[in-house]
């Protein structure tokens, strides 16, 4: 508690920062549900305070959430039998039934059931919620307000016809150039890395530019006729004038207690895959206490409903916000629904003023993120059975609702795995066994043996003996005696080698070496019967061809392959709020006593709608002696990094040039200084500016967040080859 | 020298392919573990069968004296166990398929009908064949039972006279008794911590047993506390291990079919023998 109160400071930024992006998600979110845009920032206001008092997870954002669009809108629309404003009240009762049920999962620690669902299942049913998402969205954004049709399909069929009516003028221009450009900027948002656009989340940007414009035209209204109001979001003047509260009179029905699963499921599971995705992000790598978190979530949406809110979640691109802004603990959070709650209640004329068209501008982002053609590549290169189960998942969502969706997609699972004959005898055999054992081998090595087979069925066992091994220690996880090992053991998996690697740890699979896959990506599933394989030989690029010259001509080894472990890279501050997705064209040589490894990175920061892509070519010498830590690169680039907290900028008084020219950050002063000495430092003036970061016993070099150039690869080589001498003199003296 | 763990060994024969490398198998163990081997056949007398035998006695290279013949019909279970009775064996020798079949795990084959009726020890062997090599590791049990410390004496003894090098005591504890569940890090810190106490306390009482016991230096003797189902972890760890025999206390109650279905303790690992596996008998019954 007393470190939570020291870091109030630390915490207002962000939570200031994250209002700006929840306060048009919220809107949003509760218009595309079909209920009061209010309901969103209740959720949300909610959600804040008592989940940052009552919650076990440190740096999560929670308000309303996307997944729960769907069912909240069908909820409204059956309970009400068309009569939104009646549907509301009766969503409100189903709402707070939904809490109370999310707050008994926690008491009995249901957290870990979001592990047991078909990792490909659960992406299909996220994907069909997108479409579901951008069906109705995508009219709204180009003015069509109130489509006629209902499900997805007949909206996407009708697409068309709100596209017509632009051309007849049935549409006010404002509204459909409003939509287009805010989808314009959301797109944009991440190409664009420049640091003073980024101070706004992209969803405030559109807010803001939406509402000047709807003002103009207001003042303005001979150079472009205003929106109609009916175009314009629907805030009471007076917000306390209009909650609204729950009416439990259909509690026995039985489209009632459908209402309360589906929100209750559909909560818990989006709340527990934001957790642990936020998990990851966590600079100090704590983990959160999911079954606290959840009787929170609970709580907090029993408050919401009765108050007129929807239900609270934990909510994934809201917190990658939160801690790329610095954001140290649930203070945040505590924050972010205060501002919340201020915005509504002073800028009430402000947000009055919100053009429905920038919101679903907004919406069809975020619906396409969760249905992007990424997602869908991504799932087939893993397997065509993952791509199968997801598929039919996905269409099973879309066509029937979300609870048959996902059965579908469990049932679908079951099916191929059981359909694999060979280990049919296994899975029954096995399935009421632990199969899984866990011994300590040393101080910090532990053993998990795992036998006959592992799939989404038994993983939980796996799960839990992970848990139970802290974070900092080496485990080895051992399949020698498994006959099939499944995606989604193989995805999780990767996760905790992320987990383990990021605390210090380490976690490596072995035993698999045997087994037989039937895709070449490395979290393919993994059996022991050998499948027919129609290996592609994939095409090396020019850029490829040349990397590969080039390291000939040095001596130096390659691995044009991706990589999923990049352990040379990850342990820098650089990446300690990115994680490395993969890497490829990776160099090894050696100059003296200093390792250099070279690579193409792939890695993101934030998460969903606010995750950003970064591709950097970067370079890391291997020191053979200790040096001190700091942070080295031109000044506007150090500026936009919230991790350097605690460094103190360091200066020379000898060398003002330098000084000047290069923003230099560390706390070891004086072991600073001693590496710094004057032929280093006019090393570094002589030559170009790169980014330079020391975690101790390597250097990380790079230039620019992309991936480099053959040409800019030979500088950046030649660059660490020179340095590389250099350490070398002055390290063997 | 330390004395053989057992005195009367049993095996029962039956005319098959298998039955030579049986014999000479059950001469092997006898000659290592026992005094006298007692050769039970199961089945019809005839002179063809008698001949047969004696001429495959005959090559083993042991005291004849040393091997008694014992002639049985009917049930072979029954039959193998009344002469267990009459000619006090100590221990009996059984062949064991490594894993059941699916419908003969819920109903039961031979060995298992042995190990869940009989009186004495029991050898399950696995893989009986002519040139086994010597038994490398062994796993035991040690669980906090008055049986342990005779299983873990007997189970040192037979690695003495198989040559081991390795005897592992593996201490099984159901993580139910640490207690506390890991939410976040400090419940880990927690947990862990509780597990080390656990930990040291399982063996400091394996290390008073082992003190009672002459164990020659060229064996190496460790224990390793492992948390997890009891019966299934043991097993699973033997496996793991590459052991070559698992020894286990005798159960207490005589395991019946509604074990099976709700496998527990021994029964995991009869379901799927990870090794060899000794059931020690003794008659040392759990403080009430």
């Amino acid at each position: 508690m007393k470190e939570h109160l020291q870091n109030i400071g630390k915490n207002i930024f962000p939570g200031f920062v994250v209002s700006l992006i929840a306060l048009p998600l919220s809107l949003g979110l509760a218009l595309a549900s079909g209920v009061p845009p209010l309901a969103g920032i209740i959720a949300g206001v909610v959600g804040g305070i008592i989940v940052s008092t009552l919650g076990g997870s440190n740096v999560t954002v929670t308000g309303a959430g996307n997944g729960l669009v769907v069912v909240t809108l069908s909820a409204v629309m059956t309970l009400g039998a068309g009569d939104l404003q009646t549907g509301y009240l009766y969503t409100l009762a189903a709402v707070v039934c939904s809490g109370g049920l999310i707050f008994l999962f926690g008491l009995l620690r249901f957290g870990a059931l979001s592990d047991f669902f078909p990792s490909p299942a659960v992406q299909g049913m996220l994907a069909a919620i997108g479409l579901i998402i951008m069906s109705k969205q995508l009219h709204v954004m180009i003015g069509e307000v109130s489509p006629e049709a209902s499900s997805p399909m007949e909206l996407f069929a009708s697409l068309h016809e709100s596209v017509g009516s632009l051309w007849n003028g049935q549409v006010p221009v404002l509204a459909y150039v409003i939509g287009i450009a805010s989808l314009l900027i959301m797109f944009l948002y991440a190409r664009i890395r420049n640091p003073v656009f980024h101070l706004v989340p992209a969803p405030m940007w559109v807010v803001l530019l939406s509402v000047g414009l709807v003002y103009f035209t207001q003042k303005n209204e001979q150079t472009l006729a205003p929106l109609p109001p009916e175009y314009l979001i629907n805030i009471p003047d007076n917000v306390f004038n209009q909650l609204a509260f729950p009416d439990f009179s259909k509690l026995a029905t039985g489209e009632f207690m459908v209402a309360v699963i589906s929100l209750t499921f559909i909560a818990s599971v989006e709340s527990l895959l934001s957790i642990k995705a936020v998990d990851k992000l966590d600079p100090q790598r704590r983990r959160s206490n999911v079954n606290k978190d959840l009787r929170a979530i609970g709580v907090a949406t029993v408050v919401s409903g009765l108050l007129g809110g929807i239900n609270v979640v934990s909510v994934i691109a809201r917190s990658s916000v939160n801690v790329n802004n610095g954001a140290t603990n649930r203070l945040s959070n505590l924050f972010h629904g205060i501002f919340l709650a201020v915005f509504v209640l002073i800028f009430t004329a402000f947000l009055q003023h919100i053009p429905l068209p920038a919101l679903a501008a907004i919406l069809v982002y975020t619906g396409y993120k969760l249905a992007a053609p990424s997602v869908f590549r991504d799932m087939a290169s893993v397997g065509w059975v993952q791509f199968v189960i997801f598929l039919v998942t996905m269409i099973a969502t879309l066509f029937t609702g979300l609870i048959t969706g996902i059965a579908v997609g469990i049932g679908v699972t079951l099916l191929f795995q059981l359909g694999a004959i060979k280990h049919i005898s296994t899975l029954l055999r096995n399935i009421f066994r632990p199969n899984t054992l866990l011994y300590q081998e040393s101080d910090h090595q532990y053993h998990l043996s795992v036998r006959a087979f592992s799939n989404f069925l038994n993983f939980l066992g796996i799960k839990k003996k992970l848990d139970s091994i802290p974070r900092d220690s080496t485990v080895i996880v051992d399949f020698s005696l498994s006959e099939f090992v499944d995606h989604s053991v193989m995805d999780q998996l990767h996760d905790y080698y992320q987990n383990f690697r990021m605390a210090g740890g380490n976690l490596e699979v072995v035993g698999l070496d045997d087994l037989s896959t039937s895709s070449s990506h490395p979290l393919a599933p993994r059996q022991s019967r050998a499948l027919p394989r129609h290996r592609k030989r994939s095409q090396i690029t020019k850029r490829q061809q040349g990397i590969i010259r080039f390291a000939d001509r040095l001596h130096w080894q390659t691995f044009p392959g991706e990589f999923y472990e990049a352990e040379d890279f990850e342990d820098f501050k650089y990446f300690a709020t990115r994680i490395i997705d993969k890497g490829r064209n990776l160099l090894r040589g050696k100059r003296g006593s200093v390792r250099i490894a070279m690579a193409d990175l792939d890695y993101h920061e934030g998460e969903f709608i606010a995750r950003e892509s970064l591709h950097s070519t970067m370079i890391c010498l291997h020191l053979p002696v200790r040096v001190a830590e700091f942070v080295m690169d031109k000044e506007n680039l150090l500026d936009r990094v919230a991790y350097l907290a605690g460094f103190r900028d360091i200066n020379f008084k000898s060398h003002t040039d330098f000084s000047q020219r290069f923003k230099l950050k560390g706390d070891d002063l004086l072991n600073i200084r001693r590496f710094f000495n004057d032929e280093v430092i006019n090393f570094f003036e002589s030559n170009k500016l790169y980014h330079v970061e020391s975690n101790g016993h390597s250097l990380l070099i790079f230039e620019k967040e992309r991936i480099s150039t053959l040409s800019e690869i030979k500088q950046l080589v030649s660059f660490a080859n020179r340095l590389a001498n250099l350490l070398n003199e002055k390290y063997s003296n | 020298m330390i004395e053989k763990p057992f005195g009367n060994i049993a095996t029962a024969i039956a005319f098959s392919p298998n039955m030579e490398a049986n014999i000479a198998e059950s001469v092997r163990i006898k000659q290592s573990l026992g005094e006298r081997l007692i050769l039970i056949h199961i089945g019809d007398r005839t002179p063809e069968e008698e001949q047969l035998l004696s001429e495959v006695l005959g090559r083993q290279q042991v005291n004849q004296e040393e091997i008694v013949l014992v002639w049985e019909e009917g049930d072979p279970v029954t039959a193998i166990l009344k002469a267990c009775t009459e000619h006090k064996v100590d221990l009996l020798i059984a062949g064991a398929l490594p894993r059941e079949g699916l419908l003969k795990y819920y109903i039961g084959s031979v060995a298992r009908r042995l190990v869940r009726k009989s009186d004495c020890s029991i050898l399950l062997m696995t893989h009986p064949n002519q040139f086994k090599s010597s038994c490398r590791r062994i796993v035991v049990n040690g669980l906090d039972h008055p049986k342990t410390p005779i299983t873990i004496e007997t189970a040192i003894k037979v690695g003495v006279h198989f040559r081991s090098s390795e005897i592992v005591i593996v201490e099984e504890v159901v993580p139910a008794r640490v207690g506390k569940r890991v939410e976040d890090d400090k419940s880990l810190e927690e947990v862990n911590q509780a597990k080390k106490s656990i930990q040291e306390k399982e063996n400091q009482r394996i290390n008073t047993i082992l003190q009672g016991i002459d164990i020659p230096s060229d064996i190496k003797v460790s224990e390793k506390c492992i948390f997890g189902k009891r019966g299934y972890t043991i097993g699973h760890f033997t496996q793991q291990f590459n052991a070559d025999l698992l020894v286990m206390n005798s159960p207490d109650t005589k395991l019946g079919f509604l074990d099976r279905v709700f496998t527990h303790d021994l029964e995991y690992i009869l379901s799927e023998l990870p090794s060899d596996l000794l059931i020690v008998h003794s008659s040392e019954r759990p403080h009430s």
